[in-house]
């Protein structure tokens, strides 16, 4: 899916059920290969059992993964405007939406935040563990409502970057990054997710410098 | 083993507690006073400006200054005391998280050949100005 940034487009990260369903078929293909065993040797029930608890996983992250693209299916592809994607602290974004749905679709709310986030890894045994932490700066919301096929659905923000903030920094198992998010909830399915990152370079925006 | 007692004093800045603050591209200042115990041979004496995470993840450190200001004998009834200057950089910013936080700091090391080395660290803050 693409954006666009002052006329260019670009690519942004977005939810990718499409990771999800690769791992997930890996995940079924693989463990199928253990209750195979289990049928055709004679391991014993209780590795029948143990391989089939593994397809079932599987087989969940499987529907998570469809059901996120029935979501997209049924919202669409949505047009998203930023500004600039490269920000001094204490700068202004301006966002905006606009998409004609598709389809009918009911919608719980409509969600748009600047984030902030913490994205720590570190090694705990032998496993690498990673924790995050989102600062919600600021969030605005558009109230549910059911949207028809052919329905217009039109916003404009603007974000701020707070003046007292700390720009983008990735060192190694250590992120600071900034984040628009774009959030649908759907009843019943996946929220329809996109997410573009921004890069908060280590300057002040003039109007925020103290002068003397 | 000698034990050494490290004096580091920053001059400038704003603030006192817990550390002082300094802008990007500001020069720090400052005096290292090392008192020892016994005579140390000292292979190296580094005052660094350096600046490393804190929290969760694991630890990142750079430094991104050294200065090697002493090699010889550190008596122990005179106090060695040596000048320092750094010019900040422009970034990170010292910052203060739920998981991660930018520690920036002097770090003061005595390579003692065949012993363990004496350090001392002196934390402050890098922020830039803004408007209140």
């Amino acid at each position: 899916m693409s954006y666009q940034i002052l006329g260019k487009s670009g690519q942004m990260s977005a939810s990718r059920p499409g990771c999800l369903l690769g791992f997930a078929l890996f995940w079924i293909s693989f463990s199928s290969i253990f209750v195979f065993i289990g049928l055709t040797t004679e391991a014993g029930i209780i590795f029948t059992l143990f391989g089939l608890l593994f397809v079932a996983a599987g087989l969940a992250m499987l529907l998570y993964a469809l059901m996120a693209y029935f979501t997209r299916y049924k919202v669409g592809k949505p047009n998203f405007v930023l500004s600039q994607t490269t920000l001094r602290v204490g700068d202004q974004l301006a966002f905006s939406v606009s998409h004609t749905f598709p389809r009918s679709v009911a919608i719980d709310r409509i969600c748009t935040n600047l984030i902030f986030r913490e994205k720590a890894t570190y090694q705990q045994g032998t496993d690498t563990k990673t924790v995050t932490h989102d600062h919600i700066i600021t969030s605005v919301e558009e109230p549910g409502r059911q949207f028809q096929a052919g329905q217009i659905f039109s916003q404009s923000y603007n974000f701020l970057i707070p003046p007292d903030s700390m720009h983008t920094l990735k060192v190694r198992r250590n992120e600071l990054t900034w984040h628009l998010k774009f959030e649908a909830e759907i009843s019943k399915l996946p929220n329809f997710i996109e997410e573009f990152e921004l890069n908060v370079v280590p300057e002040i925006t003039l109007s925020q410098v103290t002068h003397g | 083993m000698a034990k050494a007692d490290f004096q580091i004093t920053l001059q400038g800045g704003e603030g006192a507690s817990p550390a002082k603050i300094y802008r990007p591209g500001e020069q720090l200042r400052g005096t290292v006073v090392v008192y020892t115990d016994e005579a140390v041979k000292c292979k190296h004496f580094y005052i660094r400006l350096a600046w490393h995470t804190e929290g969760r993840g694991s630890q990142f450190n750079e430094k991104v200054e050294e200065l090697d200001v002493f090699q010889g004998q550190l008596s122990a009834s005179t106090p060695s005391a040596h000048e320092f200057a750094f010019v900040l950089p422009q970034q990170p910013w010292s910052y203060e998280g739920h998981y991660i936080s930018i520690v920036w700091g002097v770090q003061v090391e005595i390579d003692v050949p065949w012993g363990i080395d004496l350090k001392s660290y002196e934390p402050f803050v890098l922020s830039p100005q803004r408007r209140p």
